[in-house]
């Protein structure tokens, strides 16, 4: 508690109230009050190790001594609609226990050739993804059926 | 207790039947029947089998009582006419023989050994189709020798070849396929290599792949015998035989495709087919050719909305089981270069797709701004009869006669009907001995009748004689002189070929199509029917005067009276109608005229076009067509529309009623009582009607006779008409095989 206060008050000294105010509503500190999911990371984050921070600024953190299956947790960088699908796939494994690796020593393995940039899922946001059946008219790649090839008049 | 009892009382009669029979009836063993068990009853049984009907529905004519044999298969008796094979006497009796080197249009081979059957009293199975039935002979076909003979032939011909039915065109229409299924082992011996042979190049029409060639040389039989090609032939002895061409060299015949249906394996197939589609999930339409004017019955393969081949079909009086590569390789352009939209062309001289209602309205308010003198319509070669009806009413109701058809030459004289037909028939001309060619090259203008006449020719050594430009034949030839002065000679009788003529018993004369466009047609035909006359052509029981005709619209349009000339009309027309009419010269059609096509390709004449209607292709429509021979033959829709297309009748019959002049037809059945008022012979589908008027009553023309030679009508046999100039399998032809 008291490296806590020290913290914030270090922060008011380097930035100012004003800067600290800013501070505050940047790292959602003023969310918490009415999201408690937010307010129960934050609480977590006191005295855990930040492991990794990814290119979305998803931050990772880990603390050895909570209930195990409990010890990795992520803060999102989006404070306001978070949701598990911005989590990058190379920090997937380590934030699930599937590997002690983390994202950043993964990032290595992504497939130089045909590895895509991670896009979070946009469903409902309306940029959602919907699947097009190969015949439908919104495909992009729709298949032509047109088994005959028109004259065409430009050519005169 | 006393339920107990009572069931048991109940069950006792059955208790009671189990034991009084140790094996009851409803027990049953499994084993087979009684009768096999006893061997000497089986073979009573199967002594009697029921009587079978003749493969295929095979008939025979014996013409003869005297020279009918009898012979024994499987222990009937069949009488057969003398010098039928045991294969054929089989056939007759209804047994069917596998085969792969027997066809029963080629000479017999007998190489293939598959036709073993086992004969009494001889020591070893004969190869039934080389073998003539002798009478009292008894031919046993499904005896354990033959059956075993079978299999051994079976197992050496699978021997050597790849086991790739699944990646073979042929799968699924294989002889080899379905003759292993049938009389094949159940299992293989073979455990060592198999032999493989390298593939040939015969050209960009047939694919082959040798290694599953089984060496029945039934294509170098064809080459040789119905194509006349000494192309194809047979190399090495032993495992190394193979089939080829002698030296690295293409298949230059115009029957070439026949070679893909007439080779039992996968050896031969089609190039342009290769990996499109496999046969059963074709839907076959059986409908007729347009691309010469034989009409041969073809049968059109499609999947879906696409054609994917075209097969011949049997039709002995016409086409027999053959057809030109034309038209079977002529369906890709079905599907290049289609009109599909009505198009206007605008003031910046651009087409533009509207809609139906706004072309036919451009069009109707165009025809009432000419004089109807103005008015001309020229069909094209591949219109059928109920379109060219709609458009020559259509027209004359809009009060004008220049109505006309491509290719018919100027004033055409539709008078009398065999002036313009085939009479001998084209099965007919098998029994002619001696040909007259004049200005017609049947090679290159009707493949099929070609066809006929070489057989005729190899069959009874007929003399052909030809006057015209040089051209090649694949029979032997007289090439008598190029132009109209060997025609006098002959007509005089101071020509050597007048004693041949004179000689021969049934002689026949085939003037070309092209010499309709000469100005001097009349004095031809003149001195053709002198020639007729003076050699005994026409008698009450032969008609040796025939007119070839070069496109499958011509007869038709003739018939139904489209006979104006184009070349003259074409001068003075304001307001021109084109049904698909793209070999028809408009340089003399004067500026301001306005040009109407209707047509399903974007071919010559759609550049000059002011309105493009659009309509369906040959295969997309129900519609009459008359062949050289003048017999009518229906077409049948393969394969929906184009795009926005109409049948042609049906746009006419539109143009008519926003023209205000509306044609009294609304259906098919209705436009065609309306042809039967016109010519009625048009509906006597696959009659030919015999003429009943005879030439001699042609009125004299005395006209001169100009004596420039005669013209060749195809330039290029692979791109005749606006589906086989959008082909681009023809076009490859074209550059390949003839280096144009």
């Amino acid at each position: 508690m008291v490296s806590v206060v020290r913290g914030l008050l270090k922060v008011v000294n380097e930035k100012g109230v004003g800067g600290f105010i800013k501070h505050l509503r940047e790292e959602g500190y003023t969310k918490c009050l009415l999201d408690g999911n937010l307010l129960q990371t934050k609480l977590h984050n006191i005295g855990a190790t930040l492991v990794g921070v990814d290119k979305f600024g998803n931050q990772y953190y880990e603390k050895l001594d909570v209930q195990y299956g409990r010890h990795r947790w992520v803060e999102y960088a989006e404070k306001g609609r978070y949701n598990a699908s911005q989590v990058p796939p190379e920090w997937h494994g380590w934030l699930h226990y599937v590997t002690d690796h983390t994202g950043d020593e993964l990032l290595m393995l992504k497939p130089k050739r045909y590895g895509v940039e991670h896009r979070e899922n946009f469903s409902g946001e309306g940029d959602a993804y919907i699947y097009h059946s190969k015949g439908h008219a919104l495909n992009p790649g729709q298949r032509d059926w047109t088994r005959y090839q028109p004259w065409q008049p430009a050519k005169s | 207790m006393g339920f107990l009892l009572r069931s048991l009382r109940c069950s006792k009669p059955l208790f009671r039947s189990y034991l009084s029979h140790p094996f009851p009836a409803h027990f049953r063993w499994i084993s087979s029947s009684s009768a096999l068990l006893r061997p000497e009853s089986s073979v009573a049984l199967a002594a009697d089998p029921p009587p079978r009907t003749p493969v295929a529905g095979a008939r025979v004519h014996i013409p003869n009582p005297d020279d009918a044999i009898e012979v024994f298969v499987d222990g009937y008796p069949v009488k057969i006419p003398k010098g039928l094979t045991v294969l054929q006497a089989c056939e007759v009796a209804g047994v069917d023989i596998p085969r792969f080197c027997y066809h029963s249009r080629l000479s017999i081979a007998g190489n293939c050994r598959m036709c073993l059957v086992e004969v009494e009293k001889s020591p070893k199975p004969v190869a039934s189709c080389a073998m003539p039935a002798l009478p009292g002979m008894k031919i046993k076909t499904s005896t354990p020798v033959a059956k075993k003979a079978r299999e051994g032939v079976m197992e050496f011909l699978l021997m050597n070849h790849p086991l790739d039915c699944p990646i073979c065109d042929q799968g699924g229409e294989c002889d080899l396929q379905d003759q292993s299924m049938a009389f094949g082992a159940d299992r293989g011996r073979f455990t060592e290599m198999k032999r493989s042979v390298v593939d040939k190049n015969l050209g960009p029409l047939v694919k082959t792949v040798m290694t599953r060639c089984i060496q029945c040389t039934r294509c170098v039989r064809f080459a040789t015998e119905v194509a006349g090609v000494q192309d194809l032939g047979m190399l090495g002895r032993g495992s190394g035989e193979e089939i080829g061409t002698y030296v690295e060299k293409l298949m230059t015949s115009e029957l070439s495709g026949n070679v893909i249906d007439i080779c039992p394996v996968g050896a031969l197939t089609s190039k342009p087919f290769a990996f499109k589609a496999r046969n059963w999930e074709l839907k076959g339409t059986e409908t007729i050719d347009v691309t010469d004017a034989v009409g041969s019955n073809i049968r059109i393969d499609s999947r879906g909305p696409e054609v994917m081949r075209i097969l011949p079909r049997l039709n002995e009086e016409i086409n027999e089981e053959w057809i030109s590569d034309k038209t079977r390789f002529c369906y890709d352009g079905l599907k290049r270069q289609r009109l599909n939209d009505p198009m206007i062309r605008g003031p910046d001289g651009r087409f533009k797709a509207v809609s139906w209602r706004d072309a036919l309205a451009v069009v109707a308010e165009v025809a009432h701004q000419v004089k109807p003198e103005e008015i001309v319509g020229i069909a094209g070669q591949l219109s059928d009869a109920e379109s060219m009806m709609a458009l020559k009413d259509f027209l004359n109701k809009m009060g004008s006669e220049n109505v006309s058809c491509e290719g018919n030459g100027i004033s055409p004289n539709a008078d009398l009907r065999p002036t313009y037909l085939l009479n001998t028939n084209i099965s007919g001309l098998e029994k002619a001995d001696a040909f007259l060619l004049v200005g017609t090259q049947p090679r290159l203008e009707a493949p099929m009748i070609n066809a006929r006449i070489r057989k005729t020719v190899r069959a009874t050594q007929a003399k052909v004689a030809y006057i015209g430009p040089p051209s090649d034949f694949n029979y032997d030839h007289q090439h008598l002189g190029t132009g109209p002065k060997t025609l006098l000679d002959i007509a005089e009788g101071r020509h050597p070929f007048c004693s041949t003529l004179l000689s021969a018993k049934n002689p026949a004369i085939i003037v070309g199509a092209k010499i309709f466009e000469r100005k001097d047609k009349d004095a031809i035909f003149s001195a053709v029917e002198t020639i007729a006359k003076l050699h005994k052509v026409i008698r009450a029981d032969w008609n040796g005067l025939n007119v070839l005709l070069l496109n499958a619209a011509q007869a038709a349009a003739l018939d139904l009276g489209l006979v104006s000339s184009p070349s003259e009309s074409i001068r003075s027309a304001k307001f021109l109608y084109l049904m698909g009419a793209d070999d028809v010269n408009l340089e003399k059609l004067p500026d301001d005229a306005f040009v109407v096509y209707q047509g399903h390709h974007g071919d010559k004449s759609v550049y000059r076009a002011n309105v493009i209607l659009p309509s369906s292709a040959f295969s997309e429509k129900e519609g009459t067509y008359e062949n050289a021979e003048g017999c009518s033959q229906w077409t049948v829709p393969a394969v929906p529309t184009v795009g926005d297309a109409r049948d042609d009748w049906k746009i006419i019959r539109a143009v008519s009623e926003v023209a205000g002049v509306r044609l009294p037809y609304d259906n098919l059945e209705a436009v065609r009582a309306r042809i039967r008022m016109v010519a009625p012979n048009l509906l006597h589908v696959d009659e030919r009607e015999s003429s009943t008027v005879s030439v001699d009553m042609k009125p004299d023309f005395q006209h001169q006779m100009s004596l420039e030679p005669f013209e060749a009508a195809v330039e290029n046999f692979y791109m005749t008409n606006s589906i086989t100039r959008a082909s681009k399998i023809m076009a490859q032809c074209s550059s390949m095989l003839l280096k144009k």
